[in-house]
């Protein structure tokens, strides 16, 4: 009963930061609910094996599963369809046209993106948590940062030169 | 760090993210699938065990046990051979499958036969059956010129199974004259070697069978002198015997007892013959015949050999009445057990010792002319008879000569694997559709389930439903596919593989094709995915194979 507790007390506690995180990984409200609702599905599943603090454990799942949900997604194309339906609308406004950006993204890329910046995590750490190299998270992150410029210039004095 | 701007616009863009809902039963659906998974991994951990157990169950294929005693043994189970692997070219009469070798050097032998013309040793040192190519080896066809020989073959196993006498002849067409080449020849197994022995004669020799000496050094032979014999037509013939020293590359002729219902030659290893007939005996010794007259009553003999010495008579009465075993010279008669085996027919292949005979012992066929397969017997004679099914021999194997010296009371016969006979070409083509149809279908459900789950995913709302659905439909298309699979398997293989050989064989492919059939289901099951279809899979088969039987239980009965 004790780890029952435990796990509701993560999951009012901790909802509210994983739905941001999903919400920036996937782009979509829906599958951001879905997404968290699958990382906590899986987590209260190895409960008993989780020592510590369950949250990078959580986290990792939110991440890998949502590029393994993408993996399984590319048969179909309506939700990239979505995103470029909703593109052609002005964008003057900054927020709105980072989140096309985004959209326009490979998961990996946005992946990437939203640990080094919305979680700051370091470069070993994000490796660590999509486990992959630290030198991919760096590269993958070149690209993506190059490609949001691309995408938006406006987005350009946003990003800066630096990257 | 203008990259500050990102952060803050992220942060600022994940602040407008909605709060996911997240379910109150998360909990208890997880400890549910938990001890789901749990189920299906410790399934699975079964259904593996119990595949392997299967698998080493089926008779001999997976681990064929090895046989102790050096110098080979020979094997409890005598398959028959399949008709297909006898068949020949129509071109030039070779032999069609690659199974038939050249190489004569195979050792030692176990048991010898001839199938449809094609002649077959079993190894005695690892029960591989070996499909010989003998040159000129003289098939003793149903239409060919051939002596009352009764169950004798033209070809023979020595004793000890190293050397194997068979009849050759060669017909010759541009010489009408000297038409007929034939004769004897004597391959040593250990080195391939083929002694010849042409027999001199008017139109040529058709060697019909042999007996060797205990030893194996000396055999006699008997046969017909055809006359006019060119291969398609024979005029009359003469009954010829003769006997072939140790080393010799001629025969030496023997008398041949006419009138006679049956006659024996039992040749011993100084090179004397006995020569055993209805009421008399010949004992030839090189040049000196002496005559024996014989009481045994109305018997007539069905084998003679000596043992240790002594001549070794077995003789039966005919129909019921039994068989007995007449000793020369002590004029001693030994009787077989079970009122000497009066219902069944007894083949003697040779003696153990002196009082422990080896036969092949065939029930008479039943009413519907069914011939049963037959019993190798080590029968024990004299005052403590006794009766030991030591082997098996398929009902389709002809006369066969057994290396006896291999056996002992000990270790009569060892256990070896069954023949793996190439598969039929129909079975092959088959197995490719099967296995291609199947491939197909599994494609067909993988891109539509993919379809499936991806327009799911890609709907907005929640749809148990629709998830239930998919669920059946993998269960009910499991089952159907199980069952479909496993009848097909079980109603088309044994009409194909109808010429292979044996019943036993073709079990051991029907649980090997289930056993699949259900390990795939298994497999299945482990893919959480897959599960459904898994399961369904198992049940299909395992219902079919039920409803299979009860069918059966209910014609039979």
């Amino acid at each position: 009963m004790s780890r029952q507790h435990d796990f509701d007390a993560f999951v009012v506690a901790r909802t509210p930061a994983l739905s941001r995180t999903a919400y920036l990984l996937t782009g979509d409200a829906h599958l951001a609910e879905d997404l968290v609702q699958t990382a906590l599905f899986k987590a209260a599943k190895a409960w008993h094996r989780i020592e510590g603090d369950p949250e990078p454990y959580v986290r990792r799942i939110l991440y890998t599963q949502n590029v393994s949900w993408w993996r399984q997604r590319r048969l179909q194309e309506t939700s990239l369809g979505s995103y470029d339906g909703a593109s052609p609308g002005v964008d003057a406004d900054l927020r709105l046209s980072l989140e096309q950006a985004l959209a326009r993204l490979t998961t990996r890329q946005r992946t990437v993106l939203v640990l080094r910046y919305f979680e700051d995590l370091t470069e070993v750490q994000t490796g660590q948590a999509l486990g992959i190299g630290s030198g991919t998270v760096k590269s993958i992150c070149r690209q993506a940062l190059a490609r949001l410029r691309t995408l938006s210039p406006d987005l350009a004095e946003l990003i800066g030169d630096a990257s | 760090m203008t990259l500050d701007r990102l952060r803050e616009e992220l942060a600022r863009l994940g602040d407008t993210a909605p709060v996911a809902q997240v379910d109150h039963d998360t909990w208890q659906r997880a400890g549910r699938a938990r001890r789901r998974d749990r189920l299906v991994v410790a399934g699975s951990v079964l259904a593996v065990a119990l595949l392997a157990g299967a698998l080493t169950w089926l008779p001999d294929r997976v681990d064929p046990p090895v046989a102790d005693g050096a110098g080979g043994a020979v094997p409890d189970q005598v398959w028959a051979v399949p008709e297909r692997l006898a068949e020949r070219s129509e071109d030039d009469g070779s032999w069609v499958s690659d199974e038939v070798e050249t190489d004569l050097a195979i050792g030692t032998g176990a048991l010898a036969f001839e199938k449809d013309g094609l002649p077959v040793v079993v190894d005695a040192d690892d029960g591989d059956y070996h499909l010989l190519e003998l040159p000129g080896f003289f098939e003793l066809q149903a239409d060919s010129p051939s002596s009352s020989t009764g169950d004798d073959a033209p070809l023979s196993l020595s004793p000890d199974g190293r050397r194997l006498a068979y009849a050759w002849v060669r017909f010759e067409t541009d010489s009408p004259q000297a038409a007929v080449a034939s004769g004897v020849r004597v391959v040593e197994l250990q080195t391939g070697t083929v002694r010849e022995i042409p027999l001199p004669s008017n139109g040529g020799v058709a060697v019909g069978g042999f007996d060797w000496s205990p030893s194996g050094d000396w055999l006699a032979w008997v046969g017909d002198d055809v006359s006019g014999w060119t291969g398609e037509s024979s005029g009359g013939t003469t009954p010829v015997a003769g006997l072939i020293g140790p080393v010799a590359d001629t025969s030496q002729p023997l008398p041949v007892l006419p009138n006679n219902a049956s006659v024996s030659y039992a040749p011993a290893d100084d090179g004397t013959v006995a020569i055993v007939g209805d009421s008399r005996m010949l004992v030839v010794d090189g040049p000196s015949v002496e005559r024996r007259v014989l009481h045994v009553g109305e018997r007539f003999s069905v084998g003679a050999t000596f043992v240790g010495g002594e001549l070794y008579d077995v003789r039966t009465a005919g129909g019921t009445r039994g068989y007995s075993v007449h000793l020369d010279p002590t004029r001693e008669r030994l009787d077989l057990p079970d009122q000497g085996m009066a219902s069944q027919t007894v083949e003697p292949l040779g003696w153990i010792d002196d009082r422990h005979l080896v036969a092949r012992v065939t029930e008479p066929s039943d009413e519907e002319g069914e011939v049963s397969a037959s019993e190798l017997a080590v029968i024990g004679v004299g005052d403590d008879p006794s009766y030991d099914v030591v082997g098996t021999i398929e009902a389709d194997v002809p006369p066969i000569s057994v290396a006896t010296d291999l056996m002992s009371l000990e270790q009569p016969t060892v256990e070896r694997p069954e023949p793996d006979w190439p598969w039929s070409s129909t079975r092959v083509a088959l197995t490719i559709g099967l296995v291609l149809a199947a491939a197909m279908l599994a494609y067909a459900t993988t891109t539509w389930w993919r379809r499936r789950a991806g327009g799911r995913r890609g709907t907005t709302g929640d749809a148990p439903g629709e998830r239930r659905t998919s669920r059946s439909l993998l269960l009910v298309g499991g089952t159907v596919l199980g069952a479909a699979a496993t009848v097909v398997w079980l109603l088309a293989v044994p009409g194909i593989a109808g010429d292979s050989a044996s019943n036993d064989d073709s079990s051991a492919v029907l649980l090997t094709g289930v056993a699949c059939i259900v390990g795939l289901g298994t497999i299945a099951m482990a893919v959480r995915r897959w599960r459904w279809l898994g399961a369904g899979l198992i049940l299909g088969a395992v219902g079919a194979v039920v409803v299979l039987l009860m069918l059966l239980v209910t014609t039979v009965g």
